[in-house]
């Protein structure tokens, strides 16, 4: 009887096992931290970065060839951003967008990852700006292109969060 | 001698079948109990916290959802109707949303096995579908209030 019993329950627990899938090799990470930039002033700092951010743009603008482009881009991204300085933060990570655009348009997806690998990290928390949206749309097309789903199965959900907070920001301003 | 008579409530098949039975239910204790599926899919991922709101199975569950999502899809059309401009920035945004819907559908196609990646297209089709919606009525009632549509017309795709 004992060794019947111990056999119901074996079966009872092998029944509760997961499916006989191949387990995904990483987990997904899905977290989107955000913070929303308050109306205010720029500082003296953050309107001189602007001024480099857009002259950045307009020589960009200029470069028909994606890679290049990319490059000038990249090299504003160098540039020391203000702190505390919200138009600034969104300036940066509006070039961090087109940069990695740019790349992927290049078909540079490595180098997508590369980028934006330390810039939209799960564990930092991104402006709400469609510039972020952009970005993580930009890491999800990449990875998928590079055959890492799980990457851009999480880039992409994130992506998706974001959006909807600005969908129901537009909708609440 | 009446107590010979009493038959054992715990006979050993009864235990048995009792055993089997309560196995049986452990197996669904997580589900029965609504929570959300937390990503991950191996069962150890406890760093992650669930994904969205917990989504109920019940029709009273059901029906708060449904009501939570027409009261936020009224709130996002009256907003077009205040100003026109916001349904074009209503309507971008749905296109995004609707874009990001199919790439992470297309990848959740290729593994249908992963119930991490279904819920996530599952719930990205919910996205698309609502924000596509505010987009339509949004549309549908800045043009109806500036007369551009026929009278009597709707706007919305018939179902």
């Amino acid at each position: 009887m004992r060794h019947g019993l111990i056999a119901v329950l074996g079966l009872g627990m092998l029944a509760c096992g997961e499916p006989n899938e191949a387990p995904r090799e990483r987990k997904l990470d899905i977290r989107l931290e955000t913070h929303a930039v308050l109306p205010g002033q720029p500082s003296a700092a953050g309107l001189a970065y602007l001024d480099q951010v857009l002259a950045a743009h307009r020589e960009a603008d200029a470069i028909a060839e994606p890679l290049a482009r990319a490059d000038r881009l990249i090299a504003a991204l160098e540039l020391p951003i203000p702190e505390r300085d919200g138009a600034a933060e969104i300036a940066a990570i509006g070039l961090a967008a087109r940069a990695s655009e740019a790349l992927l348009e290049a078909h540079a997806d490595a180098r997508v990852i590369a980028l934006l690998g330390p810039i939209v990290p799960t564990e930092r928390s991104l402006v709400i700006d469609r510039a972020s949206a952009r970005c993580l749309v930009a890491l999800g097309d990449a990875a998928a292109r590079s055959g890492d789903h799980v990457l851009a199965m999480g880039s992409y959900a994130r992506a998706l969060d974001m959006l909807t907070l600005l969908l129901e920001e537009e909708a609440e301003s | 001698m009446i107590g010979s008579k009493i038959r054992p409530w715990f006979r050993p098949s009864i235990l048995l079948a009792t055993i089997v039975l309560a196995s049986g239910l452990g197996c669904d204790g997580e589900r029965a109990g609504g929570a959300s599926v937390v990503p991950g899919g191996s069962g150890n991922d406890s760093e992650l916290r669930p994904y969205g709101d917990p989504e109920g199975e019940s029709m009273g569950e059901l029906e708060l959802r449904l009501d939570k999502l027409v009261e936020k899809q009224t709130s996002l059309v009256a907003a077009g109707e205040s100003d026109p401009s916001k349904c074009e920035a209503l309507c971008e945004l749905s296109r995004a949303i609707c874009e990001i819907k199919t790439k992470m559908c297309s990848i959740a196609e290729d593994r249908t096995t992963d119930e991490d990646y279904q819920n996530l297209c599952r719930q990205a089709k919910q996205r698309c579908s609502a924000a596509s919606d505010s987009c339509v009525r949004c549309v549908g009632r800045s043009e109806g209030r500036s007369g551009g549509t026929c009278e009597g017309e709707s706007a919305l795709p018939t179902k």
